[in-house]
């Protein structure tokens, strides 16, 4: 059963079909208008809200143009000046609480951020959650004709083992944080699981991976990121069909209409 | 004593051979209370929190950088 909430604009609650799970998700489609630095933050405000007691939440967003690095980036030495520089170059930077390396987000890239409750995942692996927020957008490419699995890819940037990856480049990425004494009160595994996936639906893998080498260098590293490493759903649209049929809405509205279906529908 | 492990099973060694000790938010030696975060744990790309299973006195096994894998002892809790 699905339904709207009132506390909450655009989510839903649903309890999947088979009831296999004992947790009921919420389904957040958000849309509202955050600037780069509170859109990420969101996800966090949500762990807590989570870790004290709300509902497990899938979230579906979109962010303006931004470098979202991890902690382990933000303390070293050359930081501060390497966000200088980006920022001159329309990049703001963002520090992220998931760990990994530094990854853009512009329109055209699209979001999932799953988060759950510690003592609710008692059992799960750090792998079991890949899978968990990754299912749901394999579900959408597979209906688009894009198979994807998990893989490494040489040369992309914040590479992992659980990468989406299609024909050997990389479609999404993705990374976690386990973050404990969060609920109010409490202690040990009252708090959250956040993972988050990042789908590169209809964007430049040219700019978005030079943003990111821009950013190493300024921090004295060559990273050797490619963009060849990188695919969007639009090209592997363009080479299934020649063309990418859009049927009069953006590419990356239908592609959040879907994963938004695939995750009620689950 | 009590003793401080990476969870047994929180990843697929197979895929990923190891993680490493990421940070200690306590020096060797000092007193820390059952269930706050005493270190994070970084693997493929997740950052995880360990608590201490106890009150006492820390004793670290696994300095900041050091590599772990599921089920590794990093530390000792002297209660």
């Amino acid at each position: 059963m699905t339904q709207t909430t009132a506390h909450i604009p655009n989510i839903t609650e649903h309890q999947p079909a088979n009831n296999d799970s004992p947790l009921a998700w919420r389904i957040w489609d958000d849309v509202q208008d955050y600037d780069v630095a509170s859109a990420v933050a969101r996800d966090t405000e949500l762990g807590i809200e989570i870790a004290n007691g709300a509902p497990a939440t899938f979230r579906i967003w979109e962010n303006a143009q931004a470098l979202i690095v991890s902690r382990h980036d933000a303390i070293r030495p050359r930081f501060a000046k390497a966000r200088q520089h980006m920022e001159q170059q329309g990049w703001p930077i963002v520090v992220r609480s998931t760990g990994g390396s530094a990854i853009p987000h512009r329109h055209g890239v699209l979001h999932l951020s799953m988060v759950l409750a510690r003592s609710a995942a008692i059992a799960l692996s750090l792998v079991d959650v890949y899978q968990m927020l990754c299912m749901p957008i394999q579900k959408v490419l597979y209906e688009l004709g894009i198979n994807s699995y998990f893989s490494s890819v040489q040369n992309a940037f914040c590479d992992g083992h659980y990468n989406l990856v299609t024909g050997g480049k990389k479609i999404a990425g993705t990374a976690q944080t386990w973050r404990s004494n969060i609920a109010q009160g409490k202690r040990g595994r009252e708090g959250y699981i956040l993972a988050h996936a990042s789908l590169f639906v209809d964007v430049d893998s040219c700019e978005i991976t030079d943003a990111v080498r821009q950013f190493y260098l300024m921090l004295g590293e060559d990273t050797q990121v490619k963009p060849g490493s990188i695919i969007t759903v639009r090209d592997c649209l363009q080479a299934h069909n020649g063309s990418c049929n859009d049927s009069g809405s953006p590419l990356i509205k239908n592609i959040r209409s879907r994963l938004f279906s695939a995750l009620t529908n689950q | 004593m009590t003793e401080v492990h990476v969870p047994a099973g929180l990843w697929d060694t197979n895929t990923v051979p190891e993680g490493v000790v990421s940070a200690w938010y306590f020096d060797n030696d000092a007193a820390v209370e059952a269930g706050v975060v005493i270190a994070v744990i970084m693997v493929e790309k997740t950052e995880y929190d360990i608590e201490a299973p106890a009150s006492g006195k820390l004793h670290i096994l696994t300095e900041t950088n050091g590599v772990v894998t599921p089920g590794s002892l990093i530390a000792q809790i002297e209660t």
